[in-house]
């Protein structure tokens, strides 16, 4: 099992993005499954499936799905707690171990202002708790 | 994070001018309102304004010496933000663990 992560945060012409002011933020994690991308695309498709491993016990949330592109891509918004809508993005894709499954999540708001100095001190600490 | 921190650091971390006076404090050494006002174009009234609500935000800290104030950068709830950020992260690590588990069960 392979796993890398990023998180990342955007300001839209400078500007924070979101209504409270503060930046909008995007995590992205990986984890590449050894099976084909049908195999995985069933897990994803079929919502019996889907709820066994998406949701926490009794964190089951309603799913708007705007795209499903057959074991390719999987994007939808839920909402998050204290957060309002979010989206979620899976991508599949073959490699020769099986299939890297790559998932973007946009519309996190999280206060950080974001200086080079601000910056190298958020990495540590995320690196520290990651 | 607590809720009510949260709030705090997210309206502190919203004006340019904030960010702009907690950037120049985070290289380092403790700055006076007079020093930070050089270097943006407002006032030292207003740089004094913006730093009591950083302070308010625990972003900030002040201290006394000899006749002028001192100001210095308090990280903490940066990190604290950060450490959701890490959480959030976290969360999918877990849920794609899950999502491996289950593919695998059905092969």
């Amino acid at each position: 099992m392979q796993r890398s992560e990023s998180a990342t945060i955007g300001l839209r012409n400078g500007q924070p993005a979101s209504p409270e002011g503060a930046p909008e933020m995007k995590v992205e994690r990986e984890i590449t499954i050894e099976a084909t991308p049908g195999e995985v695309w069933e897990a994803l498709s079929e919502p019996a499936l889907l709820r066994d491993w998406l949701f926490e016990d009794g964190d089951e949330r309603e799913l708007e799905v705007d795209e499903a592109e057959e074991e390719q891509r999987l994007a939808f918004r839920w909402h998050r707690e204290g957060q309002g809508e979010t989206s979620v993005v899976f991508t599949l894709e073959a490699v020769p171990t099986g299939t890297r499954v790559l998932v973007v999540e946009r519309g996190l708001r999280v206060p950080v202002t974001w200086g080079p100095a601000l910056n190298a001190l958020a990495s540590v600490s995320s690196m520290a708790l990651a | 994070m607590r809720q009510a921190a949260a709030d705090e650091v997210f309206t502190a971390l919203a004006d340019p001018t904030r960010r702009a006076l907690l950037e120049a404090l985070s290289r380092g050494a403790p700055e006076t309102s007079s020093r930070l006002a050089a270097e943006l174009p407002i006032t030292r009234q207003a740089v004094e304004k913006h730093l009591a609500v950083l302070g308010r935000a625990g972003l900030v800290e002040r201290t006394r010496e000899g006749r002028e104030a001192r100001y210095e950068m308090t990280p903490a709830p940066l990190a604290d933000a950060a450490s959701w950020i890490a959480a959030v992260g976290g969360e999918w690590d877990d849920t794609l663990a899950r999502l491996q588990r289950a593919v695998e069960r059905r092969r």
